[in-house]
């Protein structure tokens, strides 16, 4: 059917949509099954993908979930994009509604603790705020698999590179991360609000840290 | 689970092989060759009883365990073995025969060892499904295009998972057992005097599928595609002398209009559930001009409902030019069938009255359409 007119009137709607999308993804999380100590996020990723398809309310949603979506014409001089988890809206059209960026943090290889954080930013955050990901929605996710399960511990470490780079991020001087306004009561969920050069209105990303179970 | 005969050396438990070709006027008949049979016993591809189950009293006794059969024939008799499953390659004739008995190449037969007795029952219960039906209507190559044929390879596509993999096996089981007993208890019951079989086989079937829903723990939308796609798509396609009312293209009655609408807005409103809003609906058909229309219309949760009083009726002129205007405008290869115009907290939508655009399974479709169009939607000011 074709679709015409002005559909201001219907925003809010279809509001309630973003915090059960996040709750399926922190329930999938804890699906997850034994990571091995030392695997790259992108095996992490694919199970929880499967995990994602496999939930009989996903089937309720009026998404289709994808795992490592290339971007097959990036624009000129940028380099290919590869969306880890995306939920694409059933439009006939290539419109992703929902776009996840999965980071490890905390990896600790011979007794060596590293945070990733430089990376769980630049390469993930900045994504959403130069609108490589996400360009013509509002919200967009991190997901961080902590690997040693020390989520404040993460958590600390990725907001001291955000402070570092606020400028880049659009965010302001003192900025930290702030509650979820979709689950104010979880420690693991967080929220950022980035201004984006190319949009008038704030972009929010909700960041989910998830402690991993790993294999001994 | 299931070998083909040219299949060697594996641990498959069921084999399937489709029956015997008799020699034809055109067959060498030094090619011919005489092959033992299990069993005296044989059925006729065509034969009515083949449905859920089929008793030795549908079949007639060849004057000799043997048959001749033409050069390259299947020769495999294994698969005229009990317990076993009996498919017409046109899938309509499915029978579980818990005897021996041989039949020709328009039957195929999948039979397994006797402790498999109760899951292929399972299977042939399966198998006579609007499940299976569903899935082998939309992937089979033939199937709604040329002839209802349902290919060897395409049958053993169908997904079949074992009930030792399921979320919960016990009730897996319990499932297949109890179609075992109602398959068994219907054969038992068909052989009285005065049994009507036909009612037999439609009860135990009706029963049945609600157990298969369970088993491959459908949910209710995905229940809503079967049925539309069985009781509207498939008698649709390849339309015959004899069957020239097609259900897609039949006029939509108020009540299913009134379903669909329903429809529309139970999905949109379970995306806004614990929201500030929601979606209520009247749809209205006109035969006169060839169109519906529904209107939607978005109120908080807390406000009085909306009134539809106002009839569409008057209306309907404008509404169909408005289609035609969108149609030519947007200039488009593909034929416009409609048109979804928001209009303040309004949404219009404008469709052909034909049944196909009233279905549920349109009703879930034009859902996905609206919040995906929603979702997508730049906020106000952003450009």
């Amino acid at each position: 059917l074709s679709i015409v007119g002005d559909r201001s009137g219907w925003e809010g709607l279809m509001a309630p949509m973003l915090p059960s999308l996040i709750d399926l993804i922190v329930s999938s999380c804890g699906e997850l099954p034994l990571a091995d100590p030392l695997s790259r996020e992108d095996v992490i990723t694919d199970a929880l993908c499967l995990i994602l398809r496999r939930n009989r309310r996903v089937r309720d949603f009026p998404f289709l979930v994808y795992t490592q979506l290339v971007e097959l014409d990036p624009a000129v001089g940028e380099e290919e994009g590869r969306l880890d988890i995306v939920f694409q809206p059933l439009v006939p059209d290539e419109s992703i509604y929902f776009c996840l960026e999965c980071k490890r943090l905390n990896v600790v290889r011979a007794g060596v603790r590293r945070s990733y954080a430089n990376e769980y930013v630049t390469l993930g955050m900045m994504r959403f705020v130069t609108g490589k990901y996400s360009r013509g929605v509002q919200h967009g996710g991190m997901l961080g698999y902590v690997y040693d399960g020390d989520i404040i511990r993460a958590i600390r470490s990725v907001e001291k590179v955000i402070r570092a780079r606020c400028s880049q991020l659009g965010m302001s001087k003192d900025a930290v991360f702030a509650k979820s306004e979709i689950r104010a009561g979880d420690a693991r969920i967080r929220m950022t609000r980035h201004r984006r050069r190319h949009a008038p209105v704030m972009f929010n990303i909700h960041h989910v840290f998830h402690a991993m179970a790993l294999l001994q | 689970v299931i070998r083909q005969s040219k299949e060697k050396g594996n641990q498959k438990r069921w084999l399937i092989a489709e029956g015997i070709q008799p020699v034809g006027k055109g067959d060498d008949p030094l090619e011919a060759e005489v092959i033992k049979l299990p069993s005296r016993l044989f059925v006729e591809a065509k034969a009515p009883e083949i449905a859920l189950f089929l008793l030795p009293s549908d079949c007639v006794q060849l004057p000799a365990a043997e048959f001749p059969v033409r050069n390259g024939s299947n020769k495999t008799t294994k698969v005229f073995r009990a317990p076993h499953v009996l498919v017409a390659k046109g899938f309509k004739s499915i029978a579980f025969a818990d005897f021996d008995v041989c039949f020709r190449h328009a039957l195929r037969g999948i039979s397994g060892p006797k402790e498999d007795r109760e899951l292929l029952i399972f299977l042939t219960a399966y198998l006579r499904s609007s499940l299976a039906k569903f899935y082998l209507f939309h992937t089979s190559s033939n199937w709604g295009i040329s002839r209802a044929y349902v290919g060897v390879e395409e049958l053993l596509r169908l997904p079949f998972p074992m009930p030792e993999i399921s979320r919960l096996p016990e009730r897996s089981w319990a499932i297949i057992k109890k179609i075992g007993s109602i398959v068994t208890s219907a054969a038992k019951t068909s052989n009285d005097l005065f049994a009507q079989r036909e009612e037999l086989v439609r009860d135990a079937s009706e029963r049945i599928e609600n157990l298969i829903d369970e088993y491959f723990d459908l949910l209710p939308s995905e229940r809503v595609l079967i049925d539309d796609t069985e009781k509207i798509s498939v008698p649709s396609f390849r339309p015959s002398r004899s069957r020239r009312v097609l259900p897609t293209t039949v006029a939509a009655t108020p009540s299913q209009m009134s379903t669909y609408t329903k429809q529309l807005c139970d999905s949109l409103n379970s995306w806004a559930e614990g929201g500030a809003f929601l979606v209520e609906g009247k749809a209205e058909p006109s035969e006169r001009i060839g169109i519906g229309v529904v209107i939607l219309r978005k109120r908080n949760t807390g406000s009085v409902p909306n009134s539809f009083a106002a009839a569409l009726e008057e209306y309907m002129e404008s509404f169909a030019q408005i289609r035609e205007n969108v149609s030519r405008r947007l200039n488009t290869l593909e034929l416009i069938r409609g048109a979804k115009i928001f209009h303040g907290n309004s949404l219009y939508i404008i469709k052909p009255i034909g049944q196909r655009f009233w279905t549920q399974t349109a009703a879930l479709n034009d859902a996905d359409e609206i919040a995906g169009t929603l979702l997508m939607s730049t906020p106000r000011g952003l450009h």
